[in-house]
């Protein structure tokens, strides 16, 4: 019997859109994409809202996205401010330190609480079964077996999106931002980031096997 | 047209030769609008600001200055796109530009260094301050009725032309001095002092992105120093 999941896309800070899709999506077993940081108002929240869920939901798995990556590049000093404020970090920063003073990575240091930095760090880069592989970024079509993690969570592979493309697991991905607020499903390919926390699009759910989508 | 570098969707002539009141020393201003992201650049007398036709479209809708600027006085160089007429269609006119004022005057804590930082970034810094007293200017003449974009008109409007020289020196000086008159000048025409409370640039940036995206923008662009990094690449970040 096929095990029913529920794959999570983007968040990114929104965590009234996330508590509320989350309220809506029966027991089954939650994958989340990654991009739960950055952009959007309330990371903390996002954070504690997930690791909740980790202690309720049977097994979830939480995928890492390239802003988690970042956050914690920028934590150890791999990643600059102005980098990371490229990203969209600033509100991230500004919701954990609140009025920032001096030094920033510093500040964000201590006011990150462990558990969070733990749970961030704990991410996996893929989820795969028989049937499926879900990453934050997708797979590289040239290189369809390929998990490395500079490919399935920082990398960029727009051709999925073609209308010729032939794979053979289908792939959930979140990372591409569907301007249209709609989730992409074409082809075996499925793309859940509808702008939550970035153009104040839903959070969506894809729910598997039934192939659904729940937005809140 | 030659020393323009492809490729472009349009290009737009705007500034004092699109208006007829140019004089023998002034700069000729192109918005070239680009598919993609492009660095502006400079070819002799021509100063080439490059655009896509997206950020140009969200900053009609928002009603920005640069926009208003290209909808009442741009003259088409190339435009077979009509992306001129496009950016008129979606302009919207904005009540007033106090929002814009109170964006610019919370910048002065950008200008808050002192000489050996000034010198590590002349230019960035030179810019900035010129940026910041000529939005200003256009933000309050526009308040009061200005019938052009045209400074000279601007400053009569508002009783400034001893800003005419402000201006020319920090631009033309790129010197500590200039920088400081004009910094003097911005307090005086804005009533806020330039000084940062926070103890690093880094740390006022985080603060003023609950509230000010210019700051931040312009915060970031210093930062940058003479690396690549412009407001068009914060405004389309990749998400």
């Amino acid at each position: 019997m096929v095990e029913k999941l529920a794959f999570i896309g983007d968040i990114h800070g929104d965590s009234v859109r996330l508590s509320a899709l989350l309220g809506n999506i029966d027991s089954r077993r939650l994958v989340f994409l990654g991009d739960y940081v950055d952009h959007g108002p309330n990371s903390p929240e996002v954070v504690e809202i997930l690791m909740a869920a980790a202690s309720r939901n049977n097994n979830p798995v939480f995928l890492f996205g390239n802003h988690e990556v970042a956050l914690l590049a920028f934590l150890s000093g791999k990643l600059s401010f102005l980098e990371y404020a490229w990203m969209g970090g600033l509100s991230t920063i500004r919701s954990y330190v609140g009025k920032a003073n001096d030094d920033v990575r510093s500040e964000l240091a201590a006011a990150i609480p462990a558990s969070h930095r733990e749970f961030l760090s704990s991410c996996k880069p893929f989820f795969e079964t028989d049937q499926l592989v879900a990453s934050h970024a997708g797979i590289n079509p040239a290189f369809p077996e390929s998990r490395e993690f500079e490919g399935i969570v920082l990398g960029r592979h727009p051709s999925i999106f073609d209308s010729d493309i032939k794979l053979n697991k289908l792939v959930i991905c979140g990372h591409y931002l569907q301007t249209t607020l709609r989730p992409f499903a074409e082809n075996g390919v499925y793309c859940l980031n509808t702008g939550c926390g970035t153009i104040e699009g839903p959070a969506t759910a894809l729910l598997y096997p039934e192939m659904t989508f729940l937005q809140a | 047209m030659e020393a323009v570098r492809p490729p472009f969707k349009a290009l737009l002539l705007y500034g004092s030769h699109a208006r007829g009141d140019a004089q023998e020393t002034s700069d000729i201003d192109i918005l070239q609008v680009t598919p993609t992201h492009t660095e502006p650049y400079a070819v002799g007398r021509m100063n080439i600001t490059c655009y896509t036709l997206d950020q140009l479209l969200r900053l009609a809708r928002k009603g920005g200055l640069f926009v208003r600027h290209l909808v009442e006085e741009a003259l088409p160089l190339a435009d077979p796109h009509n992306v001129l007429g496009a950016l008129k269609s979606a302009y919207v006119h904005p009540l007033d530009y106090h929002a814009v004022k109170r964006e610019v005057y919370g910048c002065g804590p950008l200008l808050d260094v002192a000489g050996p930082q000034f010198k590590k970034n002349a230019d960035g810094l030179s810019s900035l301050v010129s940026y910041l007293i000529r939005t200003y200017l256009y933000a309050t003449a526009f308040d009061r009725r200005a019938k052009s974009f045209s400074m000279a008109h601007v400053l009569d409007l508002l009783g400034q032309q001893r800003a005419n020289n402000i201006l020319s020196n920090v631009r033309s000086q790129r010197s500590l001095a200039a920088f400081e008159a004009a910094r003097a000048f911005f307090e005086e025409l804005t009533g806020t002092i330039c000084q940062r409370k926070e103890g690093s640039l880094e740390a006022f940036i985080v603060n003023a992105s609950a509230h000010n995206e210019l700051a931040v923008i312009l915060g970031l662009r210093l930062l940058a120093g003479g690396r690549p990094f412009t407001y068009d690449a914060l405004l389309d970040v990749e998400f």
